[in-house]
């Protein structure tokens, strides 16, 4: 009878999964985007109401 | 990409900053208005400035290495350095408060901790804000050189005078309007080429070679990582925190609108050094020849955009967006170290008169002689990197002086003083002589128990500020 198998790697349970990684990176660029956005839109409300500088 | 196209980015983007910092330096008609935009910024600049300030060519470059060195707690350990941003919200609205004259952050040491502490806070600011900016510099050039094609003396120099160029013009007003636009040229350029790298990479087979070839860059328990993350969070808090780069924003924005801004600046940092670091952790799975770990990020993004079609565009893309997370730091670097030689060395120290009309010629040659330094400095080659990184401990050793003084209403202030100085000097033995990672927590540390025991042993009541 043999064991399981043994590897160098850390148990998978150590390791973050790759659901969240991906979903990690997603969210990173689509938190950018949405930052990019809401700066524009802060813009254009404060040129509007002469509160630019 | 060829140095005539090298040039030519680099010429046209700089043709623009100048202009546009001539055009709004119109608007600063005397000190404050040089110095401090008026002390009208509004939510939108107020948000972008400290947010592009913040993105230096650390962000989008020394993010990547992270992620190839300690994978996603890399990632993650550079993305705490947001915190320094979202914690210094609630202190902006207090600085405005007890300063609603103040110019600089030397404004506040000095009337906290007299001139003994003010001098303490001179000699660390000075030193790491000149050699930061020598870092943004060397940056510059070593970028020019490996996506421009330009020699690196050239390169630099071609940065430098450009940056100097228009805050010399434009003063803070300058440097805020053109960070705007860079703030918006960073977030855009990283969701392009991230988005791109994203969608051109089979997520799972790329994860599946990390977990077979790269498994620590998965690892929840990576002991170096997360010792990592408290040491960049704590060399955040004490860079922003103490640098004027970051007063001077709270001086200048509108009443109201300061914590709302860095708040709003942390939350938009945040997410980047996660767009722009899991670039690196494709480097493997892609099989991109990492020929320099410190070009990791540019390498992996060329490749990508190169294979999908992009051509000669992708180099021009990545210069862009490098190009002006350098700019957006060095323009405040100069500007907020120059207000430091200007009222605290000049007017301070040395006693100099100013009106508004010998102002501006006395700030120009402020401005001109920080370039000049870090210009100089720059071709040194000397190991400014190191020197930067192993000063985390002295701009930590500032963290809780300054809530001290903006929260409490008494301590023992020669304690304080020194808990400056050997927090300073225990951090930086740390970073050298036991672990690098440890340089900002020691130093933060043993200032952290000498400033409370401040509280306790023999308190004494600040002096009031002035009114104005």
């Amino acid at each position: 009878m043999c064991g399981p198998p043994i590897s160098r790697a850390p148990p998978l349970r150590d390791m973050f999964p790759e659901l969240f990684v991906h979903i990690l990176v997603v969210l990173g660029l689509v938190w950018t985007a949405a930052g990019a956005l809401l700066l524009i839109i802060l813009l254009i409300r404060d040129y509007k109401n002469g509160k630019l500088w | 990409m060829t140095a005539a196209t090298g040039w030519s980015i680099v010429i046209v983007l700089g043709a623009i900053w100048i202009g546009l910092g001539y055009l709004w330096g119109r608007k600063a008609r005397d000190s404050e208005g040089f110095m401090l935009a008026g002390r009208n910024v509004g939510l939108s600049l107020g948000a972008a400035t400290a947010m592009a300030t913040w993105v230096t060519s650390n962000t989008t470059m020394v993010a990547p290495i992270l992620a190839l060195e300690k994978g996603v707690w890399g990632m993650l350990a550079y993305a705490s350095v947001s915190f320094g941003l979202l914690l210094f919200a609630p202190l902006a609205a207090r600085i405005q408060r007890l300063l609603p004259h103040g110019f600089t952050s030397g404004d506040f040491f000095r009337l906290r901790y007299g001139r003994a502490g003010w001098a303490v806070f001179l000699l660390i600011t000075l030193v790491y804000s000149v050699t930061w900016l020598v870092t943004m510099a060397s940056a510059g050039g070593k970028l020019l050189e490996v996506l421009g094609n330009i020699e690196f003396a050239r390169g630099m120099t071609l940065i430098m005078v450009v940056c100097v160029l228009y805050t010399l013009f434009g003063g803070l007003y300058a440097v805020i309007g053109t960070d705007f636009i860079q703030s918006l040229v960073i977030l855009l350029g990283i969701v392009a080429i991230g988005g791109t790298v994203a969608m051109n990479v089979d997520f799972t087979a790329a994860y599946g070679h990390l977990e077979t070839h790269q498994p620590s860059l998965l690892a929840v328990m990576f002991p170096a990582a997360l010792l990592a993350i408290f040491n960049n969070m704590l060399f955040g808090f004490g860079e922003v925190f103490h640098n004027n780069v970051w007063w001077s924003r709270a001086y200048a924005m509108r009443r109201g609108v300061a914590s709302k801004a860095f708040l709003l600046s942390g939350l938009l940092w945040f997410p980047i050094p996660i767009a722009s670091g899991f670039l690196a952790l494709m480097a493997g799975p892609l099989a991109v020849n990492v020929t320099d770990t410190g070009q990791v990020g540019p390498q992996v993004a060329e490749h990508v955009l190169k294979g999908a079609g992009f051509g000669v565009m992708a180099g021009v893309l990545i210069l862009v967006v490098l190009f002006c997370s350098m700019a957006s730091s060095i323009d405040s670097l100069l500007a907020a170290t120059s207000d430091l030689l200007v009222k605290d060395i000049y007017t301070g120290l040395l006693g100099g008169e100013l009106s508004d009309r010998s102002f501006r010629k006395v700030a120009a040659v402020a401005i001109v002689a920080v370039g000049f330094v870090a210009w100089a400095f720059s071709l040194s080659n000397l190991p400014l990197d190191e020197i930067l990184f192993s000063s985390g401990g002295l701009v930590a050793s500032l963290i809780w002086p300054i809530i001290a003084g903006l929260y409490w209403k008494r301590c023992n202030r020669v304690l304080v003083i020194a808990g400056m100085i050997a927090g300073s000097v225990s951090g930086f033995l740390s970073y050298w002589f036991v672990e690098t990672y440890i340089g900002a927590l020691v130093g933060a540390f043993v200032s952290m128990v000498l400033t409370v025991a401040a509280r306790h042993v023999r308190p004494s009541d600040f002096p009031r500020a002035p009114a104005s």
